[in-house]
């Protein structure tokens, strides 16, 4: 047979089994339907929180006449009438920064522990582990964050004051609890991440005569650092949006997070601040509908949802430079 | 070919029929028939790098049996083989990038400028810049052209950025990439073609001016003109340096090497001029192999 003709007998077979009644055919056709839909309702919803959201908040400035630089410039919140989220802001961004900070050295340093130095039985167990430590439930940390962190912080402030001023509460001890909740997330990010350098990089970097730690510093992290970025984004967005244990340790008081004057230590911590994820948290349910404070707070919610979004975005750029997946 | 040898085996390992077809070699008997003892005909030009009865063993896997070599100073020697035959572990025993594999022992020596490079006390980061090494697939860092060849230098220190930079120029010069790549030198390497990359290791691995280089089947992920060009780049490095290379391909063999060691199943089975290899084989498994029976 020709191929012309192989090709004839193929499609007349074709269509004379798509006239026919088959279970094939209808299990083909459903599934197909169905995974559809699935991935409709998850566009809906996306889209749905975003209008919903953002009309709410869009309400703020229509309806109630607040500015945006009301908002950001003003320090001034009663919940009523003033609605200056300055102090909550500046936390917000004081968590999230300091928190990465931190603990991204820690995380790095731990998944080149694990993924590069400890030997192979251990690495499944440290990487468990790890896991086992990103699942903690946020309420967890909460719970250790009040009984552990707010005092061991209310005693070293203390003391090194050399007076009681403060109670412990606050954005030093929410910094606290939130890195040890982000360090898994940039941890595991970047044992994948360094594991996925391909041995080659490796043997090229030690055939040129680097020792172990030149080739890890000059061959395996460059390699490995846009993958460590995304995780490390992932972390900021963590941090961003982590609410229930922050709202344990950060004692809710709607001032900034530290004030700085001209009496030693010259920066002075605040007992209790707040951030905008916990301000919603404890405002929400006292705000009913149709009052500015409804409207603002879901100016808030807004807020975060554009900035993760920008972070997912960053983060889906960091993981596009990826050179090996 | 030498019928003496062939004929001095009692049992012919090919087989032809009476209509002329040659039956496959049993891989089995010759697994079972390496011998450790190779058929020598050593070299006339000084030595390099000499064996002795060198073993190596992957936890109990004997993956190197009793390899006695030598390598001639800048000529070229071709490891030739089926796969799995040990000669890239054989290759990489010799600027001990074996030291980095898990549960490898070794016994016996490896004389490099008759000082065994497994001795106490050999520092390798200095063993390892003298014998470069050019890998199967090329493996450029993730970063620029020039970073790449300027990352031996920069990992050894105590040059200045000028230095560095004309030492980046000779290299690339002398793996023939720099008119390609002169004017993007800050160009990621991953950009490059496969070939140009291959070529760029070499540049590579010569920025720290090495002695020998050590070259792991250097072509076998490349295109036919870029493996010509690499081959040529063989032929003009030959003047400098020592060269050893693995290669699964026979005519590449007989296209670049000066010498051939034959290997199988971890065993030197042949070692010599690669013309008299090829032509007049001593040991009938080269023989066969050479003629494609199996491998």
């Amino acid at each position: 047979m020709s191929k012309a003709q192989i090709q004839q007998a193929d499609s007349a077979a074709r269509l004379a089994g798509s006239g026919k009644f088959s279970l094939k055919k209808i299990f083909d056709d459903s599934a197909a339907i169905y995974f559809t839909i699935c991935a409709l309702i998850v566009i809906a919803t996306l889209l749905l929180v975003y209008i919903n959201i953002g009309s709410q908040a869009y309400q703020t400035f229509t309806q109630w006449h607040i500015s945006l630089g009301n908002l950001f410039t003003s320090n001034n919140w009663d919940a009523v009438n003033n609605f200056g989220l300055k102090a909550n802001f500046s936390g917000t961004i004081m968590l999230v920064f300091l928190t990465v900070f931190i603990s991204a050295p820690f995380s790095v340093g731990m998944a080149i522990f694990i993924a590069e130095i400890s030997p192979n039985w251990l690495q499944a167990p440290m990487r468990g582990a790890v896991e086992l430590f990103l699942g903690i439930p946020s309420v967890i940390f909460g719970l250790l964050g009040l009984i552990v962190v707010v005092p061991f912080v209310r005693n070293v402030m203390n003391s090194l004051a050399g007076a009681y001023l403060y109670n412990g509460y606050g954005i030093i001890a929410a910094i606290i609890i939130v890195t040890f909740m982000v360090l898994p997330t940039i941890t595991t990010i970047s044992i994948d991440t360094i594991r996925a350098v391909p041995r080659e990089i490796r043997e090229g970097s030690l055939a040129l005569g680097a020792t172990r730690w030149q080739t890890i510093r000059n061959a395996v992290l460059p390699a490995a650092l846009p993958g460590i970025m995304t995780g490390v984004i992932l972390g900021v967005t963590r941090a961003l949006g982590e609410t229930v244990a922050v709202a344990f340790v950060i004692g809710g008081a709607e001032q900034f997070p530290f004030t700085v004057n001209s009496v030693a230590p010259y920066i002075h911590f605040s007992n209790g601040s707040d951030v905008l994820t916990t301000l919603l948290l404890f405002n929400f349910k006292e705000a009913t509908n149709n009052t500015p404070l409804y409207s603002v707070l879901y100016t808030i919610s807004f807020m975060l949802l554009i900035i993760s979004a920008i972070m997912i975005a960053i983060s889906r750029y960091f993981a596009s430079r990826r050179v090996y997946q | 070919m030498s019928q003496q040898n062939l004929s001095n085996n009692n049992t012919p390992l090919t087989t032809v029929s009476k209509d002329g077809a040659i039956k496959r070699v049993d891989e089995e008997r010759l697994l079972t028939s390496a011998e450790t003892v190779t058929k020598l005909r050593a070299p006339t030009a000084p030595l390099k790098i000499q064996t002795n009865n060198l073993n190596i063993y992957y936890g109990a896997n004997h993956a190197i049996k009793n390899v006695s070599m030598p390598i001639p100073e800048k000529q070229v020697t071709a490891l030739m083989g089926p796969s799995g035959c040990g000669k890239s572990t054989f290759l990489k025993s010799l600027n001990r990038m074996l030291d980095i594999i898990p549960d490898t022992h070794i016994s016996g020596e490896v004389l490099f400028d008759n000082k065994n490079v497994y001795a106490n006390g050999t520092d390798v980061v200095e063993l390892r810049q003298r014998l470069g090494m050019v890998f199967q697939r090329p493996n450029p860092f993730p970063k620029s052209i020039f970073e790449n060849v300027a990352y031996g230098l920069k990992i050894m220190g105590g040059f200045s950025r000028s230095e560095i930079a004309d030492r980046v120029e000779t290299s690339l010069r002398g793996a023939a990439l720099w008119d390609e790549v002169q004017h993007r030198l800050n160009q990621s390497a991953l950009g490059l073609s496969g070939g140009q990359q291959q070529r760029l290791c070499i540049a590579r691995a010569l920025a720290v001016a090495p002695e020998v280089l050590l070259m792991d089947e250097p072509a076998s992920a490349l295109d036919p003109i870029a493996t010509l060009k690499i081959e040529d780049l063989i032929h003009e490095l030959r003047q400098q340096y020592t060269i050893v290379i693995v290669t699964h391909n026979l005519q590449q063999a007989t296209r670049v090497s000066q010498y051939t060691g034959f290997f199988l199943t971890g065993a030197l089975i042949e070692f010599g001029p690669t013309a008299d290899v090829f032509e007049h084989s001593m040991d009938e498994r080269t023989y066969d192999f050479i003629m494609g029976r199996f491998g």
